[in-house]
């Protein structure tokens, strides 16, 4: 047996792109306010490991359907022949220009798909929906209405009381706004339709949740991994004998802050792709440093070494000479040797420290000071990091693929995000003062990256309970309606 | 395993720069090929490589590998060798002078307790050697000076093919995590001990051989006090750890006493001869305890460390969780395999007919209902009349439920109108213009003559069927969408703010 296909049908601009936009996930759909945007069928199968569970087919909406109906009435024989008549009238006018729109939206239907009838719940019902929605019967499929109100107005009502004449099913849904879950449950509301298909819907609501919790696993990963990049963040310069450190500073430090900002970008672009937006224009204020002195300076020298190695070093090296003069002695100065070796070499090593950085050979110097911005240690720092992370990501995870437009994180996250279960801050503050003490101890990005998504987990079963908020300045799939 | 964490190292490396829907398919389809498969996340990676091996020709981690074999092998055969040779050496006896027991103890006893210092700072562990600065790197510098980086130089032999993938990753920094860092330090000092164990069997070989084949002599001889106790005190602390194996291998004072030589002099005449023979089993077990035994236990060590590290990394190293993840999750895709394709190009007509464009503005207009506006007949003569200031003539019903034949009707009817009159047709703005509409237009334009007035005029309807101006929004598509069809005398009128028609 095939997959199931439901082809999503309707007038033109009532948002049948936009949700075939959000089901699919899938922003490359063309969504405009101008009406006949779509003018061929996209097909958009849902595969798990690349076994097609369904496929929804965006389609053109009805142009003339007063006229193909009219073609079909004077077709008719009996009910039972309307598919055929259906069918009749796709063979007939295919590659016409005339019915164009009805054959390109009609053929995946006679070919055997389920029909979601989308209709804009914001604007009243009118006389010319009833052709459209006859030919929908005539076709015998399985078929669904969807309520899609696109603007503020409520005409739900008399469009329940129109369609239910029609359709067996009657939905409303917000292609924008909807929920995850709410995709699920008009997921398994498809299966409804067709006993047969049922199994393969539930198969798809299943592998579709599976898919969002990797999603989520995989967006705390890429935070974890930005966190741990801007934590270990060092940007240094080599002062010249010239130039004292003040001029410097401000260059550095604002290098130091594009690095952090790069970083947290990159990551930002991650969690997008990961959600299968790849077309969000993104508006935040700047991740700007917290009240820290980041400067140090320090010793370089050609050779790798810096004050602190070459002070190991000779003490390494005094402790051998002392070594080899006590086991001369035979032990008799109780290791008295080693210990005054290792004095004298380390105090070596940090008298010569400061004057190799003198010498020059070859005019190149051996060494000089450096000045060195971060890492940052400031222990607000991470936690203000993860929660502009945290709010992009709430926001990202919720945004439907119909939704165009710039996404804003300029609110307080704190008053859209909801509070961190109890415990979650003092494990992220362990998890940061482990990042603080060595990023790249093995297992700690990742164990900060189960608490995320975690915390991710969370967000999302709380975000269900939470009035949904549009981003400022998206554009609506559609025109408004009256 | 060291095959299966290089190559997993590179191709985690390599799989960084891909989309990840792409190498989740390719993951995913490997596995498929491996049914039925294990869940433990070590067999899952090592049949994930064994599959990608198959496709992937150049991933070194096999040739590594047996290039790191070959690496201890050579260490080996180097070992035995430069241990044969120096046991030869320090053993030689041409029967003129003994064989100065103290430059053994030197060679095969001191010499190898001095190596095992630097070895004891390599091998402390990161958390003590963090505490010291500098320790880090005084470990990093003291490993390179192990034989084990001898698999350096015979790296260079590898083809190029081999060694690029290598080569990007190490300049990505992929093998500059902690975890290989921890694999790399045993895996430079496993053939490290190897080849001290071939140098201590070696040297006990050849020594063993000689003391067999021949008659040595040993004495011991020392410019330093040569003091008899004093060198008893020394053979007893060191003979402490295998006299009660081997109490023969404990040298008695009197031995000391009578071995005692001097180049000048030679030994004690007193001396007798067979006593020079004494020292041998003191001097091999010396060399067992001190050279080789230690050598075996950091063999071992290495070796458990090795395996310990290996597993560790392969289980801890970066990215390793996503190639878990990616093996164990189910590729999901819901989107268009297919791009979209652009949409209906509308032409620019020319400017659309504009109040001093179109014909002389006609007194008199016969209204259209287009799809069943909800107004009454008589409310919308009226509210036409109040609004564009023109008599109506009467209201004809289109589109909407009415037929085809209706339609035609309504046409017909229209272009029997007085000529003068104009025509205006009232729709719905909050809908799109559809084809249907456009069509009628066009048959209403045919019948009516080119110079007919022509209105389409997009309303809003308020509560009690009162029409109202259309939102910006919904006017505009109309204005386009009807100066697509570049009719001179066919105008859009908003309501009421577009001005009498």
């Amino acid at each position: 047996m095939s997959a199931p296909a439901f082809a999503v049908v309707g007038h033109p601009n009532k948002g049948k792109s936009s949700i075939v936009s959000t089901l699919a996930s899938d922003d490359s759909v063309a969504i405009s306010p101008e009406p006949g945007t779509t003018t061929r069928c996209r097909r958009f199968p849902m595969t798990v490991d690349g076994e097609e569970l369904y496929a929804l087919v965006d389609t053109p909406g009805f142009q003339r359907a007063r006229r193909a109906l009219d073609w079909m009435r004077r077709h008719e024989t009996t009910a039972d022949r309307h598919p055929e008549v259906v069918r009749q009238f796709v063979e007939a006018h295919r590659g016409e220009g005339v019915f164009a729109e009805e054959c390109e939206l009609l053929r995946p239907i006679v070919e055997g798909a389920g029909i979601l009838y989308v209709v804009d719940g914001s604007v009243p019902f009118g006389e010319e929906y009833e052709p459209e929605m006859e030919i929908l019967r005539w076709t015998g499929q399985p078929s669904m209405a969807l309520i899609n109100p696109i603007g503020p107005a409520d005409w739900i009502g008399p469009w329940k009381a129109a369609l239910g004449q029609y359709f067996k099913v009657v939905r409303v849904f917000d292609a924008v706004m909807a929920e995850f879950e709410k995709r699920i449950e008009l997921l398994r509301a498809f299966g409804e339709l067709r006993e047969e298909w049922r199994e393969p819907l539930e198969r798809a609501a299943r592998g579709l949740r599976h898919h969002r919790e990797r999603q989520r696993r995989l967006a705390a990963r890429a935070i974890a991994a930005g966190l741990a990049g801007m934590l270990e963040l060092r940007v240094e310069e080599k002062l010249t004998s010239q130039g004292g450190q003040g001029a410097l500073r401000p260059e550095i430090e604002a290098r130091f802050q594009d690095r952090l900002r790069s970083l947290e970008q990159r990551s930002r672009d991650e969690v997008e792709a990961l959600y299968s937006h790849r077309r969000i224009e993104r508006r935040e204020s700047a991740l700007t440093l917290l009240d820290e002195d980041l400067f140090a300076e320090k010793t370089w020298l050609v050779f790798g070494l810096g004050r602190s190695e070459l002070i190991a070093s000779g003490a390494l090296g005094g402790a051998a000479t002392g070594a080899v003069v006590d086991a001369h002695l035979g032990g008799m100065l109780l290791l008295v040797g080693t210990l005054v070796g290792a004095g004298v070499g380390a105090a070596l090593g940090w008298w010569t420290a400061d004057r190799l950085v003198k010498v020059r050979v070859l005019d190149v110097p051996l060494g000089g000071k450096k000045l060195v911005a971060g890492p940052t240690r400031n222990r607000s720092f991470p936690h203000v990091v993860f929660n502009r992370a945290r709010y992009h990501h709430f926001l990202v995870a919720r945004r439907n693929h119909a939704l165009r437009g710039e996404l804003a994180l300029v609110e307080h996250p704190d008053q859209v995000l909801p509070p961190l279960a109890r415990g979650r801050r003092s494990e992220l503050e362990r998890w940061f003062e482990r990042l603080r003490k060595d990023s790249r101890e093995p297992g700690t990005v990742e164990g900060l990256a189960g608490t995320i998504a975690a915390i991710f987990s969370e967000d999302e079963g709380e975000a269900s309970s939470l009035p949904a908020a549009r981003t400022a300045g998206a554009a609506q799939a559609s025109g408004s309606g009256r | 395993m060291l095959a299966d964490l290089i190559d997993l190292v590179v191709q985690i490396h390599r799989d960084g720069g891909q989309p990840d829907v792409a190498v989740h398919r390719r993951d995913r389809a490997l596995l498929a090929s491996l049914r039925p498969h294990t869940s433990e996340p070590r067999a899952l990676l090592a049949a994930w490589l064994d599959a990608l091996r198959r496709t992937e020709a150049d991933l070194p981690g096999r040739a590594l590998r047996a290039l790191y074999r070959l690496q201890i092998l050579l260490l080996v055969v180097l070992g035995l060798a430069a241990g044969g040779g120096a046991a030869a050496a320090v053993f030689r006896y041409d029967g003129s002078q003994p064989v100065n027991v103290v430059q053994v103890l030197a060679v095969f006893v001191g010499a190898q307790l001095l190596l095992l210092l630097p070895l004891g700072l390599v091998l402390l562990p990161r958390r003590l050697t963090r505490l010291v600065p500098g320790m880090i790197a005084v470990q990093e510098s003291l490993a390179w000076l192990s034989p084990g980086q001898l698999i350096r130089l015979l790296a260079r032999s590898l083809p190029e093919k081999i060694r690029q993938p290598l080569t990007r990753a190490a300049q990505a920094g992929s093998l500059q995590s902690r975890e290989l860092a921890r694999v790399r330090k045993w895996a430079i000092l496993f053939p490290a001990q190897a080849f001290a164990i071939a140098f201590n069997l070696g040297a006990l070989a050849a020594c063993l051989s000689l003391l067999t084949f021949s008659d040595l002599a040993f004495a011991w001889s020392t410019t330093l006090e040569p003091d008899p106790e004093r060198v008893h005190r020394l053979t007893g602390i060191l003979s402490s750890s295998f006299a009660g194996l081997v109490p023969a291998a404990v040298p008695s004072l009197d031995l000391i006493r009578d071995t005692l030589y001097y180049r000048q002099t030679g030994v004690s005449p007193l001396s007798d001869p067979s006593r020079f023979g004494e020292w041998w089993p003191f001097l091999v077990a010396s060399m067992i305890t001190y050279g080789l035994l230690p050598r075996l236990i950091l063999l071992a060590l290495a070796g458990g460390q090795l395996r310990r590290s290996l597993r560790s990394a392969f289980a801890e190293m970066p990215g390793v969780s996503v190639v878990l993840d990616r093996l164990t999750c189910e590729l999901v895709s819901t989107q268009a395999t297919s791009p979209e394709l652009g949409a209906r190009a509308s032409a620019a007509g020319p400017a659309l007919a504009s109040a001093a464009s179109a014909p002389p503005a006609p007194g008199e207009l016969t209204l259209v209902n287009w799809s069943g506006l909800e107004v009454p007949d008589e409310s919308f003569s009226r509210q036409c009349e109040a609004a564009w200031n023109r008599k109506v003539l009467g209201v004809r019903h289109a589109g909407g439920r009415s037929s085809i034949a209706a339609d035609e009707e309504a046409i017909a009817a229209l272009a029997a109108s007085p000529e003068s009159a104009g025509i205006a047709l009232l729709v719905k703005a909050w809908e799109p213009p559809v084809m249907e509409l456009l069509d009628f237009v066009g048959e209403l334009r045919r019948s009516a003559g080119p110079r007919r007035l022509i209105i389409v005029a997009p309303v809003a309807v308020q509560d009690a069927g009162r029409l109202a101006s259309p939102a910006p929004a919904d006017l505009a598509h109309w204005e386009k969408r009807i100066r697509d069809l570049r009719d001179p005398a066919l105008t859009v009128r908003g309501w009421p703010g577009g001005g009498a028609p």
